[in-house]
């Protein structure tokens, strides 16, 4: 930089501002950059906000299934965070308004995501496997993982994201345009577009396809119960096993999700668990263990629980990825504590994401990447030694 | 007390000092904000604006805060204070930021803005009282206005402070032991202006604590501690401050990571990105033989490359030769026949080749400064696509949008993908782990997975089992579908407008939506204090505010100019910096001629300054068309036009403060207030908007319109005639 400007000595700055001045200086300044605006149109999206206030409904709104009148406003009663919401105010997940004293989820009908994607991507390995799953997510999130990788529409309200219109009559036709054999809701968090998920799911069992969520677990127990009925799998992402972990990583609490863990298990959904081994917030093999512990003492000893490698994201771009040698002590710690089928995602190769029978431990499905290449499965058995595998198989 | 001679000379010495160390500490401590905050052009221009105000603030208070004591021995204070801030401030950079922010988290413009404010008061503070008050003192001592010969020594110590910094510290000191001359500098300018007389017991007992705890600084590790307390969970085998980034190793359980600014550039046992980066492009030729690969980390991407059994050749170009170094130290770097590795700007390297390569693989960061923008613009696709050979192929990334691409984003990808078909006839984007654009003037297929079988390839994670091509083409066409329209402004080397929308997105990533609105309104805060602070304007200070404005733009974009066309070398680089410091020192000390004093010789400085900033653009586009031979006289001409900009721009503040009235003293605070606003204004708008938004023709013009406006204010409500006499009057 200019020396003659670097170190100046503006005597003046001694004098007492005046109002007059700063008010003058900022009006100057802002003269000058509403003009530059309009020189170039540069923020073209502005005109999304000025039209779509929050808290109006619109077309992709339908009133929420599970809330509550009370003194101070509407209480949410969706997930945990029960928020409470006076007229105009947005909840914490963003997609559910108090308009008029009625509760409204402005998440239906409106994904911003719609993919295709192999149905071990979500991950799903125990859940007709080689199948393609119809994907789709609203904008909204009742978590605020700084490790996001979908932050873009996790981290934003549906009013800000461009979406498509798709209802639930057309999410299922899309499904079997695209040959899917199931819908699976993800990339944000299904919970929050509940409504539109239940929905669906029940127009797609009526067509003969499945419905999987990919979700934080992060849901009351009334609501879950009554989603369980018209779906068929969950991946539940248990970001850690200590409760201040959860707060300062996720901005949520362990205990709704264990819950949320052992009411799938009831329901009979199938249930997969994945863990993100993140440096220095979830690698503590400990806390693995713990975790690993606590599943197995659950009964969910049969439930695939998969490590995943963790890569530099959202606000936690200056961490490094998980070393290898950790997610192979996370696996062994899991393993020794009795659970049956533990994979380790995102580090290539096939061994650690292939299933191996736990009797005879012969290979039963090999997978390379998110592709099955051999399946020795026989109906939901294992083809060597006929110990039934659980999951759902056809 | 000291005799009047002697007080003098000391005083001078304190002022050089004092340029000196604050120009030493000023780099430091922007090198490691840089580091916290990865820095972007957004946030150099506010560490910079805030700089200058905490300077000038410092200065402001210098009055009030000498009033009623013994002034020699508070300047002697202030100096021991001088040198004990920095070491101070950095240390707690990193304690402060260990104990507010989780691991590995990065943070958003405003939690940016709190620490360049908290961090670098101090610092300036001070270095902006002591200026005052020495220049002060010093026209005190001679018993007639020293302000300009102040400033000149100052100016002279902080230009061979920016000298010996850029071509010799940067190379050899760690940030304690540049901070450790620093401290021994301010303590001895503390003792030399300490009022009581020492015995010789006294002196010797003060020379050698100064000595001991300056070579106790020098000496200590404090470098790693401080890093660790970044790395919490991670060893760290290696850090140091290279010329071009800070550069550390770590190492956690057997996986070893290589950081540039904090930022995780590659990591062992993760070769995801390098087969990404890699076999997206060259599965798209049918025999690559000649190769070119920008950074990336050389032991991944080599074994990449050589897996295709027809690449003879291998040129690795990192710019950071201590990277390479680093990364040969601590990871096993396969040794292939024909890999060559050299640490050189690809812009400058590719500049002279034709017909040479079958693929080139940039590994860049996001455009998020002007530095790195020059990756992505129509400018360097164009030098690529002369290097390639005809079937060749070009291949840069972005971060990836995974299963949504918000408007910031798409924003950026749009430009990036855009400016690339206007340099090549055919260009895919690749969604993976980032988005990879391949570019190249033959047909590309995104039949990968089938490419991938035929090439029989031994990868981990590209494989024809992690890619589906049906599905590959579904995203393709979505992302295709978001960024194909409406049409966008390429972006080139003088219109960077890419860099602007990737700050938009991250502020977005920082702050969640509204990026534009706190964009605009950061700046407009930022602008308003820097007006306050040249409240005091008149006719005369006018021009001194639109030549401080006009100098610092120009001085960013020459050195646009000169990277577009040359390259980043570094010395290169350092040599426009101190040409612009010691054109602008010589012109704001240089005495005045009998009858220069006058309206008309001040309103002549200002017309040549216009002339200068209009001539950038031509100077540009005359030298893009000339030929090698003459690349010497282009940059030489560059170089006499940045000197000869500076000299005038401080030639116009040395003209101001005599023509401006009033006391000397007063009409220099106030002149040496608004130059600094000016300046300030000047580099952060230019390099954050006005660039990118308006390109360099326009800009040029844009500057040259406000030193007129200067011109025409002195001229319509300025007094006419020689103030001179008037002053000597008074």
């Amino acid at each position: 930089m200019a020396k003659v400007v670097t170190l100046f000595r503006a005597c003046k700055m001694s004098e007492k501002i005046s109002k007059r001045n700063f008010v003058k200086s900022a009006i100057i300044g802002a003269a000058g950059a509403v003009s530059m605006t309009k020189m170039k149109g540069m923020s073209t999206d502005m005109h999304r906000h000025d039209e779509l206030e929050r808290d109006n409904l619109w077309k992709w709104s339908k009133e929420c299934f599970y809330y509550e009148i009370t003194p101070r406003g509407l209480k949410c009663q969706l997930c945990p965070n029960e928020c409470i919401l006076k007229p105009g105010d947005t909840s914490l997940c963003r997609n559910r308004v108090n308009f008029r004293d009625k509760l409204y989820s402005i998440a239906y009908g409106n994904p911003c995501a719609m993919h295709v994607d192999p149905i071990e991507k979500k991950p799903f390995y125990h859940f007709l496997p080689g199948s393609r799953s119809f994907s789709i997510a609203t904008a909204g999130c009742n978590f605020a993982c700084l490790n996001c990788q979908n932050w873009a529409i996790s981290q934003a309200s549906p009013k800000e994201t461009r979406n498509y219109d798709l209802m639930p009559p057309r999410v299922v036709e899309e499904t079997s345009k695209y040959n899917c054999v199931s819908i699976a809701y993800t990339y944000s968090e299904p919970v929050t577009f509940y409504e539109y998920v239940y929905d669906t799911s029940v127009i797609a069992h009526s067509k003969g396809i499945r419905n999987v969520i990919v979700s934080n677990g992060y849901i009351n127990e009334k609501p879950l119960r009554n989603l369980c009925k018209v779906i068929d799998g969950a991946t539940i992402d248990l970001k850690s096993f200590d409760n201040t972990t959860y707060l300062k990583l996720n901005a949520g609490e362990l205990q709704p999700v264990l819950n949320s863990l052992k009411i799938f298990k009831e329901e009979g959904v199938w249930l997969e668990i994945s863990n993100l081994v993140i440096p220095g917030w979830s690698d503590n093999l400990d806390m693995i263990k713990r975790m690993c512990d606590w599943l197995a003492q659950s009964g969910l000893q049969d439930t695939p629980l998969h490590f995943l490698r963790f890569q530099p994201m959202y606000k936690l771009s200056q961490l490094p990825p998980t070393p290898v040698q950790v997610l192979q002590k996370a696996k062994k710690i899991a393993q020794q504590a009795g659970i049956r089928f533990v994979y380790i995602g995102n580090i290539g190769g096939s061994e650690e994401i292939s299933t191996y029978c736990p009797r005879c431990k012969k290979l039963i499905i090999e997978r390379k990447g998110h592709t099955v290449t051999a399946n020795h499965m026989k109906a939901s058995n294992c083809g060597f030694c006929g110990e039934k595998i659980p999951g759902v198989w056809s | 007390m000291f005799s009047e001679n002697k007080l003098s000379r000391i005083i001078i010495a304190a002022l050089f000092i004092l340029g000196f160390t604050s120009i030493l500490v000023q780099l430091v401590l922007i090198r490691e904000m840089l580091n916290l905050f990865q820095g972007n052009e957004l946030i150099i221009g506010f560490i910079f604006c805030l700089w200058m105000l905490l300077t000038a603030a410092g200065a402001g208070c210098a009055l009030r805060i000498f009033r009623n004591v013994n002034k020699y021995q508070l300047i002697s204070r202030l100096f021991a204070l001088e040198a004990i801030v920095p070491v101070i401030v950095v240390g707690l950079l990193s304690v402060v930021d260990s104990l507010l922010f989780p691991p590995g988290t990065t943070r958003g413009l405003i939690i940016a803005l709190v620490y360049c404010l908290v961090f670098l008061l101090p610092g300036c503070f001070v270095s902006g009282l002591l200026f005052a008050r020495l220049a002060s003192l010093l026209s005190e001592s001679r018993n007639t206005n020293c302000v300009s010969l102040a400033y000149g020594w100052e100016s002279v110590g902080s230009m061979l402070a920016g000298i010996l910094f850029s071509l010799l510290l940067a190379f050899l000191l760690r940030t304690f032991q540049v901070l450790s001359l620093a401290f021994l500098c301010n303590l001895v300018a503390a003792c030399l202006l300490h009022p009581e007389k020492l015995n010789k017991f006294k002196k010797v007992i003060v020379s050698v604590s100064c000595i001991v705890v300056t070579a106790l600084l020098f000496l200590m590790p404090a470098d790693i501690r401080m890093k660790s307390l970044h790395y919490k969970n991670e060893q760290i085998l290696y850090t140091r401050d290279t010329p071009f980034q800070h550069v550390t190793v770590t190492e956690s359980n057997g996986q070893v990571n290589y950081y540039g600014n904090n930022m995780l550039l590659f990591s062992s046992n993760n070769p995801n990105h390098a087969e990404e980066a890699v076999h997206y492009a060259l599965l798209q030729h049918q025999a690559p033989e000649k190769v070119l690969i920008v950074s990336g980390g050389i032991a991944d991407m080599s074994a990449q490359v050589f897996k295709y059994n027809s690449v003879e050749t291998l040129h690795y170009l990192e710019i950071d030769p201590w990277l390479v170094k680093a990364e040969k130290e601590f990871t096993n770097i396969p040794e292939f026949p024909g890999m060559e590795i050299f640490h050189k700007d690809v812009r400058q390297w590719i500049r002279n080749s034709t017909n040479w390569y079958d693929v080139i693989i940039i590994n860049s960061p996001d455009p998020s400064n002007a530095q790195i923008n020059r990756y992505y613009t129509l400018d360097f696709f164009k030098q690529a696509q002369k290097a390639l050979t005809p079937h060749g192929i070009f291949s840069i990334s972005l971060n990836s949008t995974a299963n949504y691409m918000s408007t910031e984003a798409r924003e950026v990808n749009r430009i990036v993908f855009q400016t690339l078909q206007e340099a090549f006839a055919c260009v895919e984007i690749i969604p993976g782990g980032r988005n990879y654009f391949v570019a190249s003037d033959a047909s590309l297929g995104l039949n990968i997975a089938d490419r991938l079988q035929k090439a029989t390839l031994e990868n981990d994670y590209v494989t024809p089992y992690s890619i589906d091509d049906e599905l590959l083409l579904f995203k393709n066409r979505q992302l295709l579908t978001e960024i194909s329209e409406p049409v966008a402004l390429a972006n080139t080397d003088l219109t960077p407008v890419a860099y602007l929308h990737q700050i938009r997105y991250w502020i977005y990533m920082g702050e969640g939506s509204k990026s534009t609105e706190i964009l605009w309104v950061s700046l407009i805060i930022i602008s308003s204090l820097v007006l306050f602070a040249a409240r005091k304007t008149n006719p005369y200070s006018a021009g001194v505010f639109t030549t401080g404005f006009a100098g610092t733009s120009s001085e960013f974009l020459v050195l646009m100019v000169y990277q577009s066309l040359f390259g980043n070398i570094y010395q290169m680089t350092g040599l426009i910096i101190a040409l612009y410091m010691l054109g602008l020192t010589f012109g704001a000390i240089i005495r005045s001629k009998p009858g220069s004093n006058t309206k008309r010789y001040y309103a002549r400085v200002q017309v040549v300054i216009i002339v200068l900033v209009a001539f950038i653009p031509v100077v540009f586009k005359m030298a893009a068309s000339s030929t090698e031979a003459l690349s010497w006289a282009v940059q030489g001409t560059l170089f006499t036009l940045i000197t000869a900009i500076a000299f005038m721009a401080g030639l116009a503040f040395n003209k101001a403060t005599v023509l401006a009235g009033s006391s000397f003293i007063t009409t220099a605070s106030n002149l040496y207030a608004i130059d600094l606003a000016g300046a300030a204004l000047g580099i952060l708008l230019t390099s954050t908007l006005l660039l990118p938004l308006l390109g360099m023709w326009a800009t040029c013009i844009l500057l040259s319109v406000l030193v007129l406006a200067g011109l025409l204010i002195l001229h319509l409500f300025g007094k006419s005639g020689n103030f001179v006499q008037s002053m000597q009057d008074e």
